[in-house]
């Protein structure tokens, strides 16, 4: 969080709190801007300048507005333009869901330790494991999706970082039964990954980078 | 081509007025007849333009477009607007109703004596130039040029004093609206008494405007 | 005579022939004649209303950087026909406690109002919906008939028993009282100088050459910024839609309208921006008068008279998607502090202006 970062207060200097606490402002279409410390008279320049000033701040916005109008547009008519192009949502999306094989032993990293579903606020996780110690493993595994809210807190509390969200988005199903993940499903999506993909604060920065980075017109 | 004894011109004149005149007529019992008043107000928008309308249909365009944009458009809506401001302002419905029976009748009783006769004068006076050079059909153009040329040569002085009471009128609603300066709010806590009474010592918290003084 | 008089007469002689052939009296006639003009305003009002929604979101969209409607037809252009019809399905809904008869009459009474302002808009020479209906004091009808339309946002505001759309009434009637005063002294600068209150003599005097017409006219200048700002405010578009302030009052007056009285109160919106429109292409822009000289196109008064009425609506619709919103007490200021003093000192520049004629 930087100094002049927008989350924090606007700097107002301290001589116009006073000059404010003494009643020294008077309506901004009698004056010029708010914030220039001392009294400002109402004389007829002061007002005709305002009206003027305004008018050429309107002037202004309509050449912006203008410019824009011509400008490309932005919107992606997704799947309709362009359906080939390889969609892919901003970084930190939350999408679809997957079981993490570990490439050593070919099996999945899941012990069938139920934090994940203990942590779940909506219980969409069902669980049921098999075998003891290292043979620990998950013999059912089933999110609901129609249930999840996509809070991550699975995947934060996964001790053995099994567990993940992936950016996948198309998603929906016409039944509500569909939309249970099994197994077989995890796994399956999960092939593609190595690690959990990152925490929601490190894709936030990315995010950032990548709305400055990339001028959308 | 005629039907009894009027052509259709005539025919649609006739019918025009009936409706026109009627509208007015039932439109101003439901001002008098309405229970609440703001539906007595929207009854008396219709009966100002149904009287309008009888202006249109004489003829009298100007009039019609003064009655039409002073009364319908801006005193109907004054009134309206005030009313929505008291009914919402004490939290019930006005009602509508007079409980002055005497002075309603004596008030509508003058003022019959005086529309009567002077109905009755305008009447008899058409009747009688219209017996000597024919019906006064008056002119449709230039009316608007007309009524302006005599309200700055033959009526000059009741047209500047009108504006005058106008004024006198605004006038008097500004004072009425103004809030009483000399009157003091006693302050509210001690705080405010304290700026009352100097504000050079109002301070500003501390941690706002340090930036301003650090180098 | 234009082309449009020719075939409107052609029209009559064709309705009086089927008269005497129906034996249909010649007062039906006439009836049946303004039937069809009341019938064809109501179809104009309608297909503006539709195209001129369409355009305000292709303009928002565009203002933005989004494409707008696209789905409904080839770049959307069924959009607005389709929400039309999807309104005229919709359930009528009464709330319960509101008075259902200022609840009904809201809306009919605002179309009523935008629908009488179109009588005296001259099309063409010498055409008028009526040939009677060219007023001598055509602009004073417009206007006084403009001021009724607020007596329907109040009557459904309130008669919708709900504290938003009682504002929002509130609200639009202080506001359009207030505005009426400085869009008149506004176009009262273009009666002076043209010295008639008729519309079709006012686009008479301007209709000799492109130069004649009044935006020309430094001394009007001020008038037109006054009639712009003022008109923007009379049809109640943002940066002046306080009563109907979507992030303050739900939706202002209309807030408990749903299905054709909705779309009432939207045509009669949209209809008003139109005729506001016609009166300023009227008032500055020479009316039906060609820029480029007379030609022998069909119905071209009309089609010069409409494309100048556009292009006010567009730019109304780039100022509504520009500016913010104005506070209620700013937007009270401006016409009363500012405009219509400003109004004064336009009438006087132009009066001064005469005085050497």
């Amino acid at each position: 969080m930087g100094k002049n970062s927008p989350t924090q207060p606007r700097f107002i200097p301290r001589r116009v709190i006073e000059a404010r606490a003494r009643g020294e402002y008077l309506p901004s279409l009698s004056t010029g801007t708010p914030d220039v410390p001392g009294r400002q008279e109402v004389t007829a320049f002061t007002f005709l300048w305002a009206i003027v000033e305004g008018a050429w701040t309107v002037v202004v916005g309509h050449w912006v507005t203008f410019k824009n109008f011509w400008r490309r547009k932005v919107t992606e008519q997704y799947p309709y333009r362009n359906p080939e192009r390889n969609w892919k949502p901003r970084p930190g999306y939350r999408g679809d869901f997957a079981l993490i094989t570990d490439r050593r032993t070919g099996r999945l990293r899941c012990t069938a330790c139920m934090q994940c579903a203990n942590i779940c606020p909506a219980g969409c996780i069902w669980i049921v494991g098999e075998g003891r110690g290292k043979d620990r493993h998950p013999v059912k595994f089933s999110i609901d999706a129609g249930l999840c809210m996509y809070c991550w807190l699975c995947v934060e509390t996964c001790p053995f970082r099994a567990l993940t969200m992936t950016p996948d988005y198309e998603t929906a199903a016409a039944r509500p039964e569909d939309l249970i993940r099994d197994i077989e499903y995890l796994r399956t999506r999960g092939l593609e990954y190595h690690e959990p993909l990152m925490p929601i604060e490190e894709s936030a920065q990315d995010t950032r980078q990548h709305a400055t980075g990339g001028d959308p017109s | 081509m005629t039907w009894l004894g009027l052509t259709p011109a005539q025919w649609v004149e006739y019918a025009a007025f009936l409706a026109a005149a009627g509208a007015s007529l039932i439109t101003a019992l439901g001002v008098l007849l309405a229970p609440r008043v703001l539906h007595a107000a929207i009854w008396l928008l219709f009966c100002l333009l149904s009287i309008a309308a009888l202006y249109a249909l004489l003829g009298a365009h100007v009039v019609f477009a003064i009655q039409v944009l002073v009364y319908a458009g801006a005193i109907a809506v004054m009134i309206v607007f005030a009313v929505l401001l008291l009914e919402r302002g004490t939290g019930r419905g006005i009602l509508a109703g007079s409980q002055h029976l005497f002075a309603g009748l004596v008030s509508a009783g003058a003022l019959t004596a005086v529309l009567v006769p002077a109905l009755a004068y305008t009447l008899w006076k058409h009747a009688r130039a219209a017996a000597v050079s024919g019906p006064d059909t008056g002119p449709i153009s230039g009316q608007a040029a007309a009524i302006g040329r005599l309200f700055l040569t033959r009526h000059l002085l009741a047209f500047e004093l009108i504006s005058v009471a106008l004024l006198v009128a605004m006038i008097g609603a500004l004072v009425l609206a103004r809030p009483d300066r000399r009157r003091q709010e006693p302050p509210e806590t001690a705080d405010e008494a304290e700026g009352q009474a100097d504000v050079s010592q109002w301070h500003p918290p501390l941690n706002v405007g340090a930036e301003e003084d650090a180098p | 005579m234009s082309d449009l008089a020719q075939w409107l007469q052609l029209l009559r002689r064709y309705a009086d022939a089927m008269a005497g052939r129906w034996h249909i009296p010649l007062l039906a006639n006439d009836f049946l004649a303004w039937l069809g003009a009341g019938i064809f305003l109501l179809a104009l009002i309608t297909i503006v209303s539709l195209v001129a929604i369409y355009l305000e979101r292709k303009v928002s969209g565009y203002i933005q950087s989004r494409l707008g409607p696209v789905r409904a037809g080839p770049i959307g252009i069924f959009q607005t026909i389709l929400d039309a019809l999807k309104l005229l399905q919709k359930e009528d809904i009464v709330p319960a406690a509101a008075d259902w008869r200022l609840h009904l009459l809201g809306p009919v009474i605002f179309m009523t109002a935008t629908l009488m302002m179109f009588a005296v808009i001259p099309w063409d020479r010498g055409i008028n919906v009526a040939r009677w209906l060219d007023l001598e004091i055509g602009l004073l009808y417009l206007v006084a008939v403009s001021g009724i339309g607020v007596i329907g946002i109040v009557a459904g505001g309130w008669g919708s028993n709900n504290k938003w759309s009682l504002l929002g009434a509130l609200r639009g009637a202080a506001q359009l009282i207030s505005y009426e005063i400085p869009f008149l002294l506004a176009a009262l600068c273009v009666v002076l100088l043209a010295g008639t209150l008729s519309l079709s003599d006012i686009v008479e005097r301007q209709q000799a050459f492109v130069t004649e017409w009044y935006i020309w006219r430094p001394i009007l200048w001020l008038a037109v910024a006054i009639f712009l700002i003022a008109g923007v405010a009379e049809v109640n578009r943002v940066p002046f839609d306080i009563p109907e302030a979507e992030s303050e009052l739900v939706a202002g007056f209309h807030t408990e309208y749903t299905g054709m009285k909705f779309a009432l109160y939207f045509l009669g919106e949209y209809g008003h921006l139109y005729v506001l429109g016609l009166l300023f292409s009227v008032l500055f822009l020479g009316g039906w008068a060609s820029p480029l000289g007379g030609s022998n196109l069909p119905f071209e008064g009309f089609i010069w008279l409409n494309l100048k009425a556009w292009a006010f609506v567009l730019a109304a619709m780039w100022i509504r998607w520009t500016l913010p919103r104005l506070r209620v007490d700013q937007l009270m200021e401006l016409a009363w502090k500012l405009l219509i003093p400003a109004g004064f000192v336009a009438l006087l520049v132009v009066s001064v202006a005469l005085i050497g004629t």
